[in-house]
């Protein structure tokens, strides 16, 4: 729907306002985007998992396998405050970003 | 997968061990009806490739990734899709695993793969591929790598066991330098010098004196079993060039004493054997490489160039090395020259023919493959035919060899005895050391029981496994090393900065050295096998079910483990406190030494050196000098009292006695009467606060023209005239009868703790002395008048230097020196062994806290209050403290006899040490146990409960 680099520059902010809530596993995330956009915005693993990643590498999220009785055992990724200050910059980021396209493309403001 | 990298083999353990083929496929974990589906795990393998990612998180993405794929997998199967189509939408989330795959490598740079690891991956395949001898190479560098790579994982233990390592190797290599350099390897630039004898004549009670030139004649020439024997007498010169003096310290030597010592002076020539024939012939002197350079600007014309010593003129020949400071451990001389121009240096000549009077040291060096048994049974059997030939002057007189370590003088024999306790106490901090990097092992290894268990599991032999571990406190050990030299580096000059200032050019030379090295290298990896071995031996002794089934990787330790630990914490504290005692005897016996009366003034004096003869002064014009010099320094503004002294009581070396009849006293056979004497001026008695008990002082009367005089100490008129009164009767010293004039009290001459020795005092104008040392008793800080006394010394002759200008009190601290040496030394570690007491001490008992978190929880949720849980811990820790204080205590007992020819003024069982050492340990040990006691109360009981 949206093209690659659209979506691309979005990624991060994505994943990190989706494990604020909670921690969350890898799959987890990209049906929760595709859900939560109604079905707009779509994530392969291609994309979401090397962000993941990036962003465990930065120390923004932390990952940490969890075992359940009865079930397998899944990596879950959870947001570190490090990360919770960076999602707070990136929402206003964005917030900033979008406001000047809309200003230069002459959209109108809701 | 690289199956045989630890973690990779790890990782597949947890496959094997849950007994299902493939775990990462779900079978009916999650309620799904079983079914045939792709592994997704094989599947991601064979796409995703990342080289340069360490083992343990390529297998972390691995299973991450297919997970994800298989929710996937399952989201479009629940969708309704069919096999083959869900497998298709899973592979659809990864299209293109080239870009993918390369996304990755720069998302995951902290995973990237350190050389270390790459390097253990090449010796892993060395061993595979080439086998025999290679293996075992390969399995030391695998080892090496391994360990390397453990310590780096864990900086904090490294670094907590590194350096506790360095103090306790490094307090060994220091004191190691100071025996190497004052035992050892004594004199620099000296072939094997450690290998030297030295020879002394001996008395009939035993004591050490000097040879005379004769018996040094004898002896160097009729035994078979020296290589060598060298004479040598050291004695303060002054060298003039041009118009400036300077004074220095030189040795007459026998010709043969560079060649036998083995060294080649590095300009010119040594002395050739006809230069020790001819008395005052031979007018020849070779120098030391720091006065060539000092005083000759390193000018290599200097060969040849006449010098004046001693107001005898001297040709330099030769250019000492470097590093050759002479034949007397710790003194740096300056000149050598022929003994056989002892006529000319010496003031009042050399004595060349008399057989009586000694004044020569001597050194030898046994011919090979002859022990110092055999040199010495030959040295008795000269010794008694001398006797026979010459019974006046050798009735009685033996000889004795000693290796150097062992001579009587020089600065091993002051140093020698605190050096060997030194060495007992830093090998002491060591063993502390070492308990307590054992003790961090120990609570190591149970972190690392399950990687233990793995590889046992695996099939590693316990033999191999024990050597990966000692391979680990090794590495250890030899960074402590490391770490130790220069700790070592830094210390080894530390011991000449505890000597304070004489007039003797003391040098100790304490260098790090290829010795040092070897010495360090050797204590490091005993040490790393020491701290090592049982840790490791425990460890490797694995359960490796409990190990597995314990997931969490927490336990207990073991009861056995337990025992061991606290073996090692009661190890410790005994040691410290075996220090402590030790220390606190010897700051005991500093007190008493400082506070001792010696018997004379001991502050406010102020002490300088002069000497008359190599500016020519004859016997009456001494005489006149020291008269007016005396009454110039008595109008002095602050100035109480001012007198000249020959000696200076308590001073090393430096002092004459001789042999005397008192008519009257029938000497029993074998009874040598001798005192020591010195002569003094009028007003010396007062100066220096000596009682005179009986009699006069001096007078400028007691001079040439009138009947000789002298002044006894008690202990001569005690033991030679018994109840009768010695005032007025005469005593024979040489051929000259003296009256005693005067009775003075006994003082400390030689050593504080002696027995009163006899002393006579002869008044200068009497004799015939050129070297004297001023007086001063002054009202306020005498090393302020130093400026006056060198003008008023100058305003008299322009020439004089007045040298080795000191305090009394300066003085007194040489006195004191091996108790401040020994008390300031094993005061600093002994504090450094009850610091690393206590951290040991701390470890064991907040390691038991934090195993016993479950235990205090469930107390403390059954109504115990912190102050129970308070008492258990300290009571565990009391328990320890109160065993080890006992062992410790008991095990200072023993030791401090050993140590009581080095104490002053206490026992060895000095209850105050024994008493204030075990209080202040306690203190210490009940506090680092307190800290993790406190952490212990405030345990949460919910929390700790659910700890599990």
């Amino acid at each position: 729907m949206f093209s690659r680099e659209l979506k691309k520059g979005s990624t991060e902010l994505l994943i990190l306002a989706l494990l604020e809530a909670q921690p969350r596993h890898g799959y987890e995330i990209g049906k929760l985007i595709e859900s939560r956009s109604g079905g707009r915005l779509r994530f392969r693993i291609s994309a979401l998992y090397p962000a993941l990643c990036r962003l465990e590498d930065r120390g923004w999220v932390k990952g940490r396998w969890v075992e359940k009785t009865g079930a397998r055992r899944r990596r879950y990724y959870r947001l570190t405050p490090a990360g919770r200050r960076v999602l707070a910059h990136q929402r206003d980021t964005w917030q900033e970003f979008t406001l000047a396209v809309n200003r230069v493309a002459g959209i109108r403001h809701a | 997968m690289r199956l045989n990298t630890l973690l990779g083999a790890s990782a597949r353990l947890k496959r094997r061990k849950s007994g299902r083929g493939a775990e990462f496929i779900p079978s009916a974990a999650e309620g799904h009806p079983p079914h045939k589906m792709p592994d997704w795990v094989q599947y991601v393998r064979r796409h995703l490739h990342l080289p340069g990612l360490n083992a343990e998180r390529e297998a972390e993405i691995v299973e991450d990734l297919a997970h994800q794929l298989d929710d996937a997998y399952r989201d479009a199967r629940a969708r309704g899709d069919s096999e083959q189509q869900a497998t298709a939408y899973a592979r659809e989330q990864i299209p293109n695993w080239e870009s993918f795959t390369a996304e990755f490598r720069q998302a995951e740079r902290r995973h990237r793969k350190s050389h270390i690891d790459k390097w253990y991956d090449r010796a892993d395949q060395t061993a595979q591929t080439k086998g025999g001898p290679w293996t075992m190479f390969a399995d030391l560098r695998r080892d090496l790598l391994y360990g390397i790579r453990m310590l780096a994982k864990n900086p904090g233990f490294t670094a907590v066991a590194v350096l506790t390592l360095a103090l306790g190797i490094g307090a060994n290599s220091t004191i190691f330098t100071w025996i190497n350099g004052t035992l050892l390897d004594p004199l620099p630039g000296v072939k094997d010098s450690g290998g030297l004898v030295a020879v002394t004549i001996t008395t009939r009670e035993g004591r050490n004196i000097s040879f005379s030139y004769p018996n040094y004649e004898d002896y160097r020439d009729r035994n078979t079993a020296l290589a060598g024997l060298v004479a040598h007498s050291t004695r303060p010169m002054s060298l003039a060039q041009e118009d400036k003096a300077e004074r220095l310290w030189g040795s007459l030597v026998s010709a043969n004493f560079f060649d036998v010592l083995g060294v080649r002076p590095i300009l010119g020539r040594s002395f050739r054997p006809e230069e020790g024939e001819a008395p005052g012939r031979d007018a020849v002197m070779v120098i030391s490489y720091a006065l060539w350079q000092r005083s000759f600007g390193g000018d290599p014309a200097i060969i040849n160039q006449q010098v004046t010593l001693n107001n005898h003129p001297f040709t330099i020949i030769g250019v000492a090395p470097q590093e050759f400071q002479g034949a007397l451990v710790g003194l740096a001389l300056d000149a050598w020259v022929p003994v056989m121009m002892a006529d000319q240096v010496l003031p009042r000549g050399g004595g060349l023919e008399s057989r009586g009077s000694g004044w020569l040291q001597a050194k030898a060096r046994l011919k090979p493959g002859v022990t110092l048994e055999q040199a010495q049974a030959e040295f008795d059997t000269i010794a008694a035919n001398l006797a026979q030939e010459y019974p006046n002057t050798n009735e009685g007189r033996g000889a004795a060899l000693y290796p150097l370590w062992r001579a009587p003088n020089g600065a091993q024999s002051v140093l020698g005895p605190v050096l060997f306790v030194l060495m007992g106490v830093v090998g002491l901090i060591l063993l502390i050391a070492c308990a307590n990097v054992a003790n961090l092992l120990l609570a190591r290894a149970t972190a690392r029981r399950k990687e233990i268990a793995i590889r046992l599991s695996l099939g590693a032999h316990r033999v191999r496994l024990v050597r990966q571990l000692l391979t680990e406190s090794v590495l250890l050990s030899l960074l402590g090393g490391a770490a130790g030299l220069l700790v070592a580096y830094w210390g080894s000059g530390l011991l000449g900065s505890l000597i304070p200032p004489t007039q003797y050019p003391i040098q100790l030379q304490t260098a790090v050295d290829g010795r040092v090295l070897l010495f360090t290298l050797g204590v490091a990896m005993l040490t790393g096998l020491v701290f090592g071995l049982a840790p490791a031996l425990h460890s490797s002794r694995g359960d490796i079910v409990t190990a597995l089934k314990d997931e969490s990787g927490r336990s207990t330790g073991g009861r056995r483990k337990g025992i061991l630990r606290n073996t090692l914490v009661v190890a410790q504290i005994s040691l410290s406190l075996v220090l402590l005692i030790s220390a606190g005897l010897f700051i005991r016996s500093l007190q008493r030494a400082q506070t001792f009366d010696p018997g004379f003034r001991t502050r406010n004096v102020l002490l300088a050196g002069l000497d008359l003869f190599p500016n020519s002064y004859s016997r009456a014009q001494s005489h006149l000098f020291y008269q007016r010099l005396v009454r110039k320094l008595e109008a002095l503004p602050g100035v109480e009292s001012a007198a000249l002294g020959r000696y200076i009581p308590l001073d090393i070396g430096g002092e004459s006695d001789s042999s005397f009849r008192v008519d009257g006293y029938e000497p029993a056979p074998n009874e040598v009467v001798w005192a020591y004497h010195t002569d003094v001026t009028p007003n010396y008695f007062r100066t220096m606060e000596i009682p005179l008990l009986r009699g006069r002082d001096f007078t400028l009367q007691d001079n040439v023209d009138s009947d000789p005089v002298a002044i006894i100490n008690r202990t001569i008129a005690q033991r030679y005239w018994k109840d009768r009164d010695a005032l007025g009767q005469q005593l024979t010293m040489g051929s000259t009868a003296y009256t005693i004039v005067g009775i003075a009290q006994d003082i400390k001459y030689r050593q504080l703790n002696e027995d009163p020795a006899a002393l006579i005092f002869f008044p200068v104008f009497q004799s015939n002395r050129l070297g004297m040392t001023i007086h001063l008793q002054t009202t306020g800080d005498a090393a302020a008048l130093t400026p006056a006394v060198r003008s008023a010394v100058q305003s008299l002759d322009p020439n004089l230097p007045i040298f080795a200008v000191r305090t009394i009190e300066t003085h007194m601290v040489v006195t004191t020196l091996q108790q401040s040496i020994a008390s300031s030394l094993l005061g600093a570690f002994g504090l450094l062994a009850l610091a690393l007491a206590a951290v040991g001490i701390y470890g064991v008992v907040s390691y038991s806290v934090s195993q016993r978190t479950h235990e205090i929880g469930i107390r403390m949720a059954l109504g115990a209050q912190p102050r129970d849980i308070l008492q258990l811990v300290l009571g565990q820790g009391a328990f320890l403290i109160l065993v080890g204080v006992g062992i410790g205590a008991a095990a200072a007992f023993g030791l401090a006899q050993l140590m009581t020819s080095l104490l002053f003024g206490v026992s060895a069982t000095d209850p105050v040490a024994f008493l204030a050492a075990p209080a202040l340990l306690a203190v210490v040990a009940l506090l680092a146990c307190y800290i993790p006691a406190r952490r212990a109360t405030r345990v949460d009981p919910m929390v700790a409960l659910r700890y599990e």
